[in-house]
């Protein structure tokens, strides 16, 4: 897995969140939900860097707990995306 | 600190009450500015910071009217009898009631997202002091598509807790949002919204937008170009009528309040 595109996502996250935190201080395989506390609201935010900033187009069946619960597994998500 | 007053005041349209909270200034209330909510989850979230700014406005001397329309809030009607053109309507009639009923000689409109955009487009129309935007919506079916990712996370959310289960997007006809059940053909009206150039607004025009780094987009930056009275700022601003809790609007409604006290002349 690119480890840039991981670091894109991280800044994605830190900056649309507004998280006090550094980008490079988010674990890869760290649960977002219960790291940050993220919830429906934030992982709309997340969603909306996905279409905008990383340019995917999201179908239904990509909304899964797991494909968001972490770095590494949005990244896997933006691969298969990207793959098509 | 100077005396300002808050009193919930309404007027009709068609027959059906506006119901609002009017902010007073202390002293004549020669300005002012009809508030212009954002819709459905987005209305609960801005309430206290758009309440906020009708007391701040209130302070500085402006008379502020934070209404809501027709089927929502605490307004009259049912929500599935009321579309796009006649929220459009509320806000014509609240300009009038502004200064027809209040006595307030110069009248503005502020809208925060479908608000701004329906408020943009009843500038074209109505006689206005100013016009201030805060990120309006657009592109209506980019706000569509978002409305319903918004639901496809919230089900997705709820199935992992296990949760019986809302009905998904779509499956009923109708899309709950933030307990409006909007009607395919609301729908249809909002996804046709475009909001594009502001060409034909000649009131000065105020476009806020609220993101971490702080700069104007480029459809900010597309929407005032060509409109000489309009200018653009962004600031660093979490995205308040999408949070649940409190957010630090402060430094919003003070650039807000500055400008609208002289809209259009230069500002630090």
């Amino acid at each position: 897995m690119p480890e840039d595109l991981k670091a894109q996502l991280k800044s994605m996250i830190v900056e649309r969140l507004f998280l006090k935190v550094k980008p490079e201080d988010i674990a890869d395989g760290a649960n977002l939900m219960e790291t940050y506390g993220i919830d429906s609201v934030n992982l709309f935010e997340i969603v909306c860097g996905l279409v905008y900033e990383f340019g995917l187009m999201l179908a239904e069946e990509d909304f899964s707990i797991e494909a968001f619960s972490t770095v590494d597994s949005l990244a896997e998500l933006v691969e298969r995306k990207r793959e098509g | 600190m100077t005396a300002i007053r808050q009193e919930p005041v309404s007027r009709e349209v068609a027959g059906t009450p506006l119901r609002g909270m009017a902010y007073q200034p202390a002293g004549e209330r020669r300005r002012g500015l009809v508030l212009c909510d954002p819709f459905a989850e987005e209305k609960k979230s801005a309430q206290s910071t758009l309440g906020t700014l009708g007391r701040a406005l209130a302070a500085a001397g402006l008379w502020a009217w934070h209404f809501d329309y027709r089927g929502t809030g605490d307004s009259g009607g049912e929500f599935a009898e009321f579309g796009l053109e006649d929220w459009r309507a509320d806000l014509r009639t609240a300009v009038d009631f502004a200064r027809a009923d209040c006595g307030v000689e110069s009248v503005g409109l502020l809208g925060l997202r479908l608000g701004g955009t329906l408020a943009a487009q009843v500038a074209a129309e109505v006689d206005l002091a100013c016009l201030v935007l805060w990120e309006p919506l657009l592109d209506g079916a980019r706000y569509v598509r978002e409305i319903r990712q918004r639901s496809t996370i919230k089900h997705m959310l709820t199935a992992a807790e296990g949760a019986p289960a809302p009905a998904p997007p779509g499956e009923s006809g109708g899309l709950d949002m933030g307990g409006y059940l909007v009607t395919p053909a609301l729908l249809g009206e909002l996804s046709a919204l475009r909001l594009t150039a502001l060409a034909e607004v000649s009131a000065p025009v105020l476009l806020v937008e609220c993101n971490a780094r702080g700069q104007v987009t480029e459809p900010g930056r597309a929407l005032v170009a060509g409109t000489p009275r309009a200018e653009a700022r962004a600031l660093v601003v979490e995205p308040f009528w999408q949070r649940v809790g409190l957010v630090d609007t402060s430094g919003l409604i003070a650039t807000t309040v500055e400008w609208v006290a002289n809209p259009g002349a230069p500002h630090a």
